[in-house]
């Protein structure tokens, strides 16, 4: 699902965020990515999605080589992967049902799908019966399960997740992890970016340690070493 | 396809509704441009007219000695009509000359007096010159002035001289009335970009957390950045119709007073009307390109897509 070969990304002022990385991921698979605070764990995440582009090294993505990609092939590179952040980015006029439905507007999908749609989204995340609310009216950890449901509006075969859990309490931050096991379960690849030591030693799956751009532990069944 | 562009449209209007004054100073702006680029165009055709129609008022006599008989007034008439730029040549006889001056005389006999004493028509034959256009009778001057002329007029009418000099003088004012209002237009014009392309910055300010939302989960970047576009357009529509209904309202309540100073001939309510599909098709065009360009500009500066 994920090849990174000898990646390094500089950023403008001769800072290297990430140093010759070569990373695999299966498909189904679910990896946490651990590491300090400028480790470079958010750096994968943005080359993955595009965002960035590599300074060296090559990078596919379910089986696409997006190393040079194209500006207007971007589109349909991010319509493959949902992405979740710590800060949710929801918007605070919609309601939850048009939260996830804009996702899928936006892109040009019929109504009558949207419709059908959305409230399945909202149902694997558990929010099916708050789809008029607001986001401000909802727990922090609700309003991430949103934007999760966002995340998967158009079926995606990778979820990368970048501290989805930051902000929450350990309560809130273990029904978000369940949410991604249960994703993961129904075949979603996932990329987990945390430093959240007991949700990573839970877990019970891959776990990749980043330090100072490099890694330097890969573990099948890995726990919190740093 | 069909859901898109509905939804851009939609997208469109929350934003200009977003940002009310914005968007009505911009459309403002873009109002008080066309008005200004109208007016000018208006001026520019309305002097046109004015001038044609003194030009044409304009013509050269020339008269005979009363002994040249019409033979010889005939030989010069075929030599002027050699000359380019010569339209018509009227012949008055001797006699037609007479009778218009005894109709003019009509209510004053005593002007008849002096008639009667020479007892036999005093007066010669003319020629009446058009041009079709002022500078042509210069030519006309110079091949009057030949020696083999000379002993056969007796004088030129000086009226032309003094229109030529209306005209010309016109013209000059013309010239310098057209370059201002030109230059105000371009300076409302000026403004008019600026704000056009500061709208739609604020736009993506105002919107800057839906466009990361929309390009994260993989909006096309048409869809991205049509909306701006069509914002753009709307504010340039309404702007054209209400400078346009301005503008005609203007001329309909203006031109009875121009029918009465400059007579007919001057008729700026008919040449807007006759030319109202290119007037406003042209100012959309212009606007429309402008917009493009402008809104592409600010796209590409302030929203990566
Ligand atoms: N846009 C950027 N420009 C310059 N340096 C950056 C930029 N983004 C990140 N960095 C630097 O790259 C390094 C890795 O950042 P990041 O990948 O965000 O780390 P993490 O997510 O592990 O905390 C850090 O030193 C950070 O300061
Ligand atoms: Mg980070």
């Amino acid at each position: 699902m994920i090849h990174l070969k000898g990646v390094t990304k500089q950023y403008p002022g001769n800072i290297v965020a990430i140093r010759n990385i070569t990373l695999h991921i299966e498909p189904g698979e679910f990896v946490s990515v651990v590491g300090q605070s400028g480790a470079g764990k958010s750096t994968i995440v943005r080359l993955l999605m595009a965002e960035e582009a590599a300074s060296r090294g090559r990078i596919i993505v379910g089986g696409w080589d997006i190393t040079g990609i194209k500006r207007r092939e971007i589109p349909v590179l991010r319509r493959q992967i949902g992405v979740v952040f710590q800060d949710y980015k929801l918007l605070r006029k919609k309601t939850i049902f048009e939260n996830v439905s804009f996702a899928l507007e936006v892109c040009g999908e019929p109504r009558q799908k949207i419709k059908t749609l959305v409230p399945q989204l909202l149902k694997i995340v558990g929010l099916e019966n708050q789809q008029r609310r607001f986001p401000d009216q909802l727990s922090g950890g609700e309003q991430q399960r949103v934007s999760i449901a966002r995340a998967l509006a158009h079926r995606p075969k990778l979820l990368l997740a970048d501290e989805p859990t930051g902000n929450l309490d350990s309560l809130n931050a273990q029904e978000i992890v369940d949410v991604l096991r249960k994703i993961n379960e129904l075949g979603t690849t996932i990329m987990l970016v945390t430093h959240n030591r007991d949700i990573v030693n839970a877990l019970k799956k891959r776990v990749i340690t980043l330090d100072h751009g490099e890694i330097i532990s890969d573990q099948a069944v890995g726990r919190y070493v740093l | 396809m069909f859901y898109s562009i509905w939804r851009i449209i939609k997208f469109s209007s929350t934003n200009i509704w977003r940002n009310f004054w914005l968007s009505f100073i911009t459309t403002s702006t873009i109002i008080i441009t066309l008005m200004s680029v109208s007016l000018v165009w208006a001026l520019q055709i309305g002097l046109k007219q004015i001038i044609s129609s003194a030009e044409k008022r304009i013509d050269m006599s020339v008269y005979f000695y009363p002994s040249i008989t019409d033979a010889q007034a005939n030989s010069v008439i075929t030599a002027l009509k050699t000359i380019p730029g010569v339209q018509e040549i009227a012949f008055v006889t001797k006699e037609q000359a007479l009778a218009n001056y005894e109709k003019m005389a009509k209510d004053s006999p005593e002007l008849l007096d002096p008639l009667s004493a020479i007892g036999q028509n005093p007066f010669g034959s003319s020629i009446i010159i058009k041009t079709n256009e002022p500078s042509a009778y210069s030519g006309v001057i110079e091949e009057l002035n030949k020696p083999q002329y000379k002993d056969l007029i007796e004088g030129q009418k000086k009226d032309y001289e003094e229109n030529r000099l209306f005209i010309d003088s016109f013209s000059a004012f013309t010239n310098k009335v057209r370059l201002s209002g030109l230059i105000i237009s371009f300076i409302f014009a000026i403004i008019a970009v600026l704000l056009i392309f500061n709208a739609i910055r604020v736009a993506i300010y105002t919107q800057r957390e839906e466009i990361a939302i929309m390009k994260l989960v993989g909006a096309s970047n048409w869809f991205v950045r049509v909306p701006f576009l069509i914002e753009t357009a709307i504010y340039s529509a309404i702007a054209i119709i209400i400078s346009g209904g301005l503008f005609f309202a203007l001329l309909y309540f203006v031109q009875p007073y121009l029918g009465i100073y400059f007579g007919g001939d001057v008729d700026l309510l008919g040449y807007f009307t006759d030319n109202a599909v290119t007037f406003l098709g042209l100012e959309f065009i212009v606007l429309a390109s402008l917009n493009v360009l402008v809104g592409s500009l600010a796209l590409r500066r302030y929203l990566k897509v």
